[in-house]
């Protein structure tokens, strides 16, 4: 007879070593931005051999393409001339930056749950102070890499 | 009953908007009927740097390797003038203690007193001036240059009108990539930084503390050149530009979000055009042969016809329209 939990961990896999706390790609999202939290979320949903591993995934992935749509709808609005001032064009990046910090709230509160059963069962993690302190370092290199005012609205978090 | 449809509202809304526009005109054009002072300058170099002062305007004229600098008053009378000497690359701003001088010496950014030469900030690591290095207002001025180091435009700024705030600071754009053009222009309270950067000419709005952002850009091809721009607090910037292919030169109104709110042929051939916010959403235009006010609306006011380019600067109301040798003022918007 087998069972199974519903919040049960995946055997470990390859990945396994590389687990943190979900809580530090949240913070990845605020201070270095979401080219690193939405990524370091998927991988960390295989390390963490997460059970709704889909479920953040998808969430990633709307979170890219949420950003990317959203983008695309205030820059639409500015060409129309809808979005004319700077507060205006303030409050709808808010938006922008609402949609995406949501998304990173979702995929970390799915995943604090695979983590927290993880854990139980003894598995160790990573302390992400280093991804998390080259992330910061390099945010600006990240910021510039790309010439085209959709980028930094698709990727930056809260710091910048 | 009807229910009227959207293109009778729209109809019924241009109409209205029209009969509302043609009223504003029609008020602009009375209550504009301006009280105009020429002043004669002694024959040299017409090509003047403007700025405002606390009690008026100064304009500087290029003489050699000397800078002709004269002070006139809020009516374009003349008040004083003198010779400074100064670097190629000199900018004149206005300040509390009158006329100062913006240069880059053995690379450092210096600011000096026009009048006595006593050195009022001085900066490390400045590679060259803006292209459009200089703006000034009757709320601040500000100068912009390169810097070596970081490859970011910075501004030395300070009020324009209190002593008590003269402290100059440094705002960075922060952008690293090269620029192929930068620039400064007084926008109200703010200043707002411009470079250009491959295909896309970007802005961002500084206070007196900091360049807060959103930087926003608009797309204009590196083949295209920039020949002037200005920024009102809540109009945007009026850039002049000419088509790198046609030769085409025309005015563009880019609203503080970013977007393009109009375009307006300029038939006036020049490599550079005066343009200074006046108010909060009108703009002075010096332009070969003529100076006029545009406004965000796209309405066209003359202030000034004739033979030369003129350079404009305004300050309360007032436009200082500088031909020739003639200093004149117009009041507008």
């Amino acid at each position: 007879m087998t069972y199974q939990i519903a919040d049960e961990p995946f055997p470990p896999t390859r990945l396994a070593d590389l687990a943190v706390r979900p809580g530090a790609p949240l913070l990845a999202s605020m201070i270095c931005g979401h080219w690193l939290s939405w990524p370091w979320f998927a991988i960390n949903a295989y390390a963490v051999g997460s059970p709704t591993r889909r479920r953040e995934l998808a969430w990633c992935i709307a979170g890219f393409a949420g950003s990317a749509l959203l983008g695309v709808l205030v820059f639409a609005l500015i060409r129309w001339n809808v979005i004319e001032s700077r507060v205006s064009l303030e409050v709808a990046l808010l938006g922008v930056s609402t949609w995406k910090l949501a998304a990173s709230y979702r995929v970390a509160t799915l995943q604090e749950r695979s983590f927290n059963a993880s854990a139980q069962a003894g598995r160790g993690t990573r302390n992400p102070r280093a991804v998390l302190a080259v992330g910061f370092l390099v945010r600006a290199t990240i910021y510039h890499l790309v010439d085209h005012p959709l980028w930094p609205i698709i990727i930056m978090g809260g710091a910048l | 009953m009807r229910v009227p449809s959207i293109a009778d509202t729209a109809r019924t809304w241009l109409a209205l908007a029209a009969a509302t526009s043609a009223l504003a005109v029609a008020v602009s054009v009375s209550v504009s009927v301006s009280v105009s002072a020429s002043v004669s300058a002694p024959a040299s170099e017409p090509a003047y740097q403007l700025a405002v002062l606390p009690t008026g305007f100064t304009a500087a004229a290029r003489r050699g390797r000397q800078f002709q600098i004269y002070e006139l008053a809020a009516s374009g009378a003349h008040l004083d003038e003198y010779a400074v000497t100064a670097n190629a690359d000199a900018r004149v701003v206005g300040s509390p203690g009158g006329p100062l001088i913006a240069q880059i010496s053995r690379g450092r950014f210096e600011l000096l007193h026009a009048r006595s030469g006593e050195l009022v900030a001085s900066f490390a690591n400045a590679s060259r001036m803006c292209d459009t290095p200089a703006a000034s207002n009757d709320v601040r001025y500000g100068v912009a240059y390169l810097a070596s180091d970081d490859n970011n435009v910075h501004v030395v700024h300070g009020e324009t009108s209190r002593p008590a705030t003269a402290s100059d600071d440094e705002l960075a754009a922060p952008a690293r990539r090269p620029k192929s053009w930068c620039g400064v222009a007084s926008a109200g309270r703010d200043l707002v930084l411009l470079w250009r950067t491959g295909d896309r000419l970007y802005f961002n709005a500084c206070n007196d503390r900091s360049c807060r952002g959103p930087v926003t850009s608009i797309r204009l091809p590196a083949s295209d050149k920039l020949l002037g721009a200005g920024c009102t607090e809540r109009a945007g910037c009026l850039i002049a530009t000419r088509d790198g292919g046609t030769g085409a030169q025309q005015l563009v109104l880019v609203t503080p979000a970013g977007g393009v709110k109009w375009r307006h042929p300029l038939d006036a051939r020049a490599d550079t055009i005066s343009i200074v916010g006046a108010g909060d959403r009108a703009f002075a235009v010096g332009a070969p042969g003529s100076a006029f006010g545009i406004d965000r609306d796209g309405t066209l006011m003359p202030l000034w016809t004739g033979d030369a380019e003129p350079v404009v600067a305004a300050s309360r109301g007032r436009v200082l329209v500088a031909h020739g040798h003639t200093f004149t003022t117009v009041s507008y918007p």
